[in-house]
């Protein structure tokens, strides 16, 4: 059921129904209900449609027929009531007496005679035949049965009106008494004498009712409810079978012009014209064009409810109409049975094919409903559990399937972990690889150590470096493993920088290439000197989106190289291509160095000495380009150039100190634009150029400085460690108290004692002396020795004791902090962004190390200072932000940070308020211990970690070790990102640069650099004459 | 959601069966109309003002449209035609043919006991004297009968006097112009005799002859038994309140019909209880049997030529609803 989702409800409430939120077993009966219900809906309302249309014209028949029936019934009537007129009219009884003049009928014969004849002719119906009278030819009453009548003037009558002007018999419509509304029907027929004329009138009256005792008479006729009314030309009811109320109505209203004039003929009651009528105008319509339509369907009665069938004739003797009516439902009454029995079927039909669609579901879609269930519970989490086969259909085969598929997740999470853990020692591995690595300095040798550790480590078959050539045109083999390695390295093998191979691919589209099973690949070579190579893989060696190579590893294994460990050899290949960044970098020092060497070897003595000095002292050295030829600067040339006005003059200045003059001489305007600051900007680069050699030497001196502080910091240290071990560890008694050894009066009594060795195994670890104690006095020299023996053993298992106990906690402390760094690495490996990289690296060291405070203080060469470059603030805290603001002086003393950065070395202090060397920070008041850890690559210091807590003791020599391999990562990561900021600056400085400044730069001699700088700014400016030039003497 | 589903398609479906089984019997039942009983000027007719007023026929559940008709003859017509559902009248007119085949008398109301008088005028007094006069009636009518009864009586036949045909509210001013004698009853009566007018004969003396009686339609009392029953128990309350109360229920007719208190009366008039009722519809061989005296009114209307087919006496006396 539906219990969570209160919104399709309702809306939702039938909207819950959605179809395609139906289960199966739903569906399904559906759609056997639909199938079976559907046609037996169509029959039934074909069959509906078929009997109603047959029923209805049956009714219309029957009622036509007795409507006919009706009518001919009534015209017999007034045609036998005519004839009894006539005849009667003519009646000697009647002639007689009307012939006899007027004062010789009372008393007479004839008059008897008439009396007894209307007696008797009233006898023909003695319930309706209300009075028979005999009228004069001028309408005066002679004789009527009822009395009291004689007399009266009937000439205004219709009857005889009619009569007299036709001569013939007469049938009246209604008339209605003028007094009581009583309606009633005459037949009139004229008396005529032998002549032929009209003497008087003989006239029957009916009381109305005799039409009703007709119509009345026929209810029922035509079937079951069906009953008769009549109808005048007005269309006012004269009878009606069944409603008494409604008669001498007419069906809508007359016009009251109308009504009036007909009741003023007493053809109408007295009333108003609502009064004498109903309001039925479908009636009144169809009345009205029964000509055309003899039978239509209309409301014969306001307010009623059924419908009914009507059939019209009209009779012969008199304008009036014979309905005849059927209640619609009472003749449609056999559909209604037919329409329940078709109901009942359906039920039937229903319950059977739900019993059937239940049992089909339960067949079809049962299995279905308990492999989803199944289903439902393994997405819950219980991946043991499994579907039943209940079937060998297509559903059977789904649950077999369904369980070879949750067998595959058992297979594939049970061997997630140790993916997971082997992915975790992939990238350990690569992190070790790449810390080797990043410590050797000769690239030859670098690359062949990391691709033999690649090789042992990750257990491949082969591994190789290649490196692009200057020219970007084939990838040099540069390293390989084993004696395949050697063979190709002594071929000078190399591939061309194309993708024809792995290895061009990888180089060429900066993308490596993994081919995780050579025998599924298309694109694999196979080299006749590896056959066994199953797996391979190429990582392009990327500096930013520069390649610098390729590093290749082949396996013997099917599928052991894939995508799944490209990540960590991905790294490893960014760091070895760091390390072979920065393996260039040196061997061009090396390389500079070594021409600067043999330059100097080529100098006499004196001329080397005095070169070196040439920086700090002032010496005179120049080079003049003067017709294509380079020539030293004569003494009495530089006198002259510095005096010429024309000269155009740059100073070359290193470190804020001028050390000479790149001067130009024109002969008028030059023809490039811009020539001063050309001209400035190869000064710079010579300055540069001379700054460059000049910080060779000095990193060749720090480097050695830094190795002899090295090893005297070790030696320092560990004395002090023995000097804080043994301090305060001797106890006396007195026989008053127990208390701490003190000077000289503790020292006389421990001379005149006793002493025994305190020994753990055999190790004299400290004594035990016992005033009185004589060595003859065997019992008591033996009790004091069982004391001094059991005191050694207790005190070294109590060691012990602390010991395990500290490792242990050393051991957690230490699997955390590893984590920690692999994060930390991980994290600083991937940012480029300096501040941001540092400032992860802050966050996560201190909230890791659950640390007070961690800083990292980048080094700037120029200032020779250290700066806060990320601090452990938060976003938020209250002092977030600070870095950046406080700087130290590297040559300040009182800084742990600037002396590990002097000396190159980690810095504890584990009780900042006794060290004067420690540097307070108001921020950070609650700083106890503090560990200062450098951020170098090697002899290069970027930097300083800088870990504070608020515990006493809470760095040890351990967590030095552990912050120092934090610092070793934190340092790649960072001159990664530098150099990427470099090589970003450098490109701009190219792009700004022409050919002049590369030249310059190749340059690896003073006087080449001087030499080339007065050649080729000589050629680029046409100057007659440049000057470039290395003077101390002040212009001025 | 499936056991929802079921049930809302398992009720769709019960509810489309019934509704189609349904459909064609819940219009069956129809308007129940008051019963329309017609009734004229006539003591032994007053009781059914008297439950009108009284309320007796609310009393018993039955709805009760009195139809008044000012010329007892006028009764008839709608009876037998089907315009009212009862009426009033006397035994012979529920004889003839038209309207005893579609009626069933139940009731007794009562039988004249005086109330139809042949009032005369004040010179007739033997039997001579009736010989050759004009006698006013209604041919065809208990009046007829009571005539050819007065005549036996005083020895003569019909052939001996002079029939004129004359209503009963007619008499008072036919008397002596049109006619010497002439049939009538309360408060016709009275109204000739106070001219100087005698009466010569009366029911009294013929006692059972003239007998007043309610019918209904045959259909009406087929369909509606129960009413016709508690319309005959409102009728005896009547009765009996009229005769315990003479002059509260003088009052009460007086007022309703508009006459003078003092004209009304059931002087002349016997009504029939219950228990007289249901003895009367016993056969028997005297005036005391309804049976007998409608055989006797049978005999006359078949002899003056009013009837063609005789109805079954039997079927047209029904004593059923009196139990």
């Amino acid at each position: 059921m539906n219990t969570s989702n209160p919104a399709i409800n309702p809306s939702q409430g039938v909207a819950a129904l959605n179809w395609r939120n139906l289960n199966l077993r739903s569906k399904l009966i559906t759609a056997l209900l639909m199938a079976a219900l559907i046609p037996l809906a169509i029959i039934a309302f074909i069959s509906y449609q078929n009997t109603s249309q047959s029923l209805t014209n049956d009714a219309n028949e029957k009622l036509l027929g007795a409507a006919s029936s009706t009518a001919q019934a009534l015209d017999a009537f007034m045609e036998a009531n005519l004839d009894t007129v006539r005849y009667q009219a003519h009646l000697p009884g009647v002639t007689n007496y009307v012939n006899l003049p007027s004062n010789r009928r009372a008393g007479s014969p004839e008059e008897t005679r008439l009396l007894d004849f209307m007696l008797a002719a009233s006898y023909q119906d003695p319930v309706y035949i209300t009075s028979v009278a005999v009228l004069d030819g001028k309408g005066v009453t002679l004789a009527d049965t009822v009395s009291g009548n004689a007399g009266l003037d009937r000439s205004n009558r219709i009857y005889f009106q009619k009569v007299l002007a036709t001569k013939l018999p007469y049938a009246s419509t209604l008339e209605y008494d003028t007094l009581t509304g009583k309606p009633s029907l005459y037949f009139a027929a004229p008396i005529e004498n032998v002549s032929g004329d009209v003497i008087g009138v003989l006239r029957i009256r009916y009381d109305a009712s005799i039409l009703q005792e007709i119509i009345g008479g026929d209810t029922g006729k035509a079937g079951e409810a069906s009953f008769a009314v009549l109808l005048d030309e007005n269309n006012m009811r004269l009878a009606h079978g069944t409603t008494r109320s409604i008669i001498h109505k007419s069906v809508v209203p007359l016009d009251a012009a109308l009504v009036t004039q007909l009741q003023s003929q007493r053809l109408m009651p007295p009333g108003t014209p609502q009064e004498l009528a109903t309001d039925l105008p479908d009636f009144e319509n169809g009345l009205n064009n029964f000509e055309n339509q003899p039978t239509f369907t209309a409301e014969l009665q306001a307010g009623g409810a059924d419908l009914e069938q009507v059939a019209v004739t009209r009779m012969q003797t008199q304008s009036w109409l014979v309905v005849f009516a059927q209640t619609e439902a009472v003749f449609l009454a056999p559909i209604n049975a037919q329409a329940r029995a078709s109901a009942i079927i359906a039920l039937i039909i229903a319950i059977v094919v739900g019993a059937f669609g239940v049992f089909m579901a339960q067949t079809l879609s049962g299995p279905i409903v308990r492999l989803t269930q199944t289903a439902e519970a393994i997405a819950g989490g219980d991946i043991n559990i499994q579907a039943k086969v209940e079937t060998g259909d297509e559903i059977g085969t789904l649950a077999g399937t369904f369980n070879r598929m949750t067998q595959q997740l058992r297979d594939f999470i049970a061997t997630l972990e140790s993916r997971v853990a082997e992915r975790t020692r992939n990238l350990e591995l690569a992190g070790e690889v790449g810390r080797a690595v990043s410590q050797v300095r000769a690239l030859d040798v670098m690359l062949t150590d990391a691709a033999e550790l690649i090789r042992s480590q990750f257990d491949l078959y082969y591994v190789q470096v290649y490196l692009v050539n200057s020219s970007q045109t084939y990838l040099n083999l540069q390293a390989g493993t084993g004696h395949v390695g050697k063979e190709l390295l002594g071929r000078s093998h190399r591939l061309p920088f194309n993708t024809s191979s792995i290895n061009g691919r990888a180089a060429v589209e900066k993308k490596s290439v993994v081919i995780s099973d050579t025998a599924d690949s298309p694109t694999f070579k196979p080299n006749p000197l590896l056959p066994n190579t199953r797996s391979e893989m190429a990582v392009p060696l990327l500096i930013g989106d520069r390649v610098v190579g390729v590093l290749n590893m082949q396996s013997e294994v099917g599928g052991s190289l894939s995508t799944d460990i490209l990540a960590a050899f991905e790294a490893l290949a960014g760091q070895i291509a760091i390390a072979i960044q920065n393996a260039t970098f040196l061997a061009e020092t090396e390389q500079a160095r070594a021409e600067v060497e043999a330059q100097a070897q080529r100098l006499s003595r004196a001329n080397w000495v005095d070169y070196l000095d040439a920086i700090h002292k002032p010496e005179e050295t120049g080079f003049m380009f003067e017709q294509n030829k380079v020539v030293p600067l004569t003494q009495s040339q530089q006198t002259q150039t510095a005096e010429n006005g024309d000269a155009l003059v740059a100073p070359i200045t290193v470190t804020g100190e001028a050390l000479g003059n790149l001067v130009v001489e024109m002969e008028g305007q030059s023809p490039i634009a811009r020539t001063d600051e050309l001209l400035t900007t190869v000064a710079r680069q010579i300055s540069q150029q001379i700054e460059n050699l000049r910080l060779l030497d000095s990193a060749e001196r720090y480097r050695f400085e830094a190795e002899e502080s090295s090893r005297r910091l070790t030696r320092e240290g560990w004395q002090s460690y023995v000097a804080n071990a043994s301090e305060s560890m001797s106890y006396v008694y007195d026989l008053k108290e127990v208390r701490p050894l003190n000077g000289n009066g503790d020292q006389q009594a421990e001379d005149s004692g006793y002493t025994l060795p305190l020994k753990v195994r055999d190790e004299t670890v400290g004594r035990l002396v016992v005033q009185g104690l004589e060595a003859s006095d065997g019992e008591s020299m033996s009790l004091a020795n069982a004391v001094a023996e059991r005191l050694g053993a207790h005190i070294e298992s109590l060691r012990q004791f602390e010991e395990t106990k500290r490792g242990q906690v050393e051991l957690d402390k230490r699997a955390r902090q590893l984590a920690a760094v692999a994060e930390v690495s991980s994290v600083s490996s991937r940012e480029l962004n300096i501040e941001k990289m540092l400032q992860s690296v802050v966050h996560l060291t201190q909230r890791q190390f659950g640390l007070y405070h961690a800083h990292v203080f980048t080094y700037n060469e120029h200032m020779e200072t250290l700066q806060i470059a990320a601090c452990g603030w938060q976003e938020g805290e209250e002092h977030e932000g600070t870095h950046g603001t406080a700087a130290i002086p590297l040559a300040q003393e009182q800084s742990l940070v600037a002396r590990s950065a002097r000396d190159r070395k980690a810095v504890i202090v584990n009780n900042v308020r006794s060290e004067p060397g420690w540097l307070p920070n108001p921020l950070l008041p609650d700083t106890n211990s503090e560990m200062a850890v450098p951020l170098i690559i090697g002899d290069q210091i970027l930097g300083v970690l800088d870990v504070q807590s608020d515990q006493i003791n809470a760095f040890t020599e351990e967590d030095a070790n552990i912050y120092t391999t934090l610092a070793s990562q934190v340092s790649t990561a960072l001159q990664n990102a530098q150099s990427f900021v470099r090589a970003q600056q450098q490109a701009e400085r190219e792009s700004t640069l022409n050919v002049i400044s590369q030249k310059i730069q190749s340059a690896t001699t003073v006087e080449a650099v001087l030499q080339i700088a007065a050649r080729e700014l000589g050629h680029a400016l046409g100057a007659p004459m440049t000057i470039a030039q290395l003077s101390m003497k002040d212009k001025n | 959601m499936p056991n929802r589903f079921f049930r809302i398609l398992s009720a769709l479906i019960i509810v489309t069966v019934l509704l189609s089984a349904c459909s064609g019997t819940d219009s069956a039942s129809t308007e129940k109309l008051p019963l329309e009983v017609g009734w004229s000027l006539y003591p032994g007719y007053y009781p059914l003002v008297i439950a009108q007023e009284l309320g007796y026929f609310e009393k018993y559940g039955v709805d009760v449209n009195l139809v008044f008709y000012a010329n007892y003859k006028e009764t008839t017509p709608p009876l037998a035609s089907g315009l009212t559902d009862g009426a009033t009248l006397v035994l012979g007119d529920a004889l003839l043919e038209d309207i005893a085949e579609d009626i069933k008398i139940v009731l007794i109301a009562d039988n004249s006991d005086g109330a139809d008088q042949l009032i005369a005028s004040p010179d007739i007094k033997t039997a001579d004297d009736i010989r050759g006069k004009r006698i006013g009636v209604v041919a065809g009518t208990f009046g007829g009968l009571l005539v050819r009864e007065m005549l036996a009586t005083y020895g003569l036949s019909v052939a001996d006097v002079k029939i004129v045909e004359v209503p009963p509210e007619g008499i008072p001013d036919a008397i002596p112009t049109s006619i010497d004698i002439g049939h009538t009853f309360e408060p016709f009566a009275s109204q000739a005799r106070a001219k100087g007018n005698q009466a010569i004969f009366t029911s009294a003396d013929a006692p059972g002859l003239v007998v007043d009686v309610i019918a209904f339609r045959k259909s009406v009392v087929e369909e509606r038994p129960d009413d016709i029953k508690n319309f005959i128990n409102a009728w005896f309350d009547a009765v009996q309140y009229w005769q315990g109360n003479p002059e509260g229920g003088n009052a009460i007719i007086a007022k309703a019909t508009g006459q003078d208190v003092k004209d009304v009366s059931f002087e002349g008039i016997r009504f029939f209880n219950r228990a007289e009722n249901i003895a009367a519809f016993q056969p028997g061989a005297n005036r005391n049997s309804v049976v007998y005296t409608a055989q006797l009114n049978m005999q006359y209307l078949v002899n003056i030529g009013l009837i063609t087919k005789p109805a079954d006496i039997n079927e047209v006396l029904d004593a059923s609803y009196l139990q």
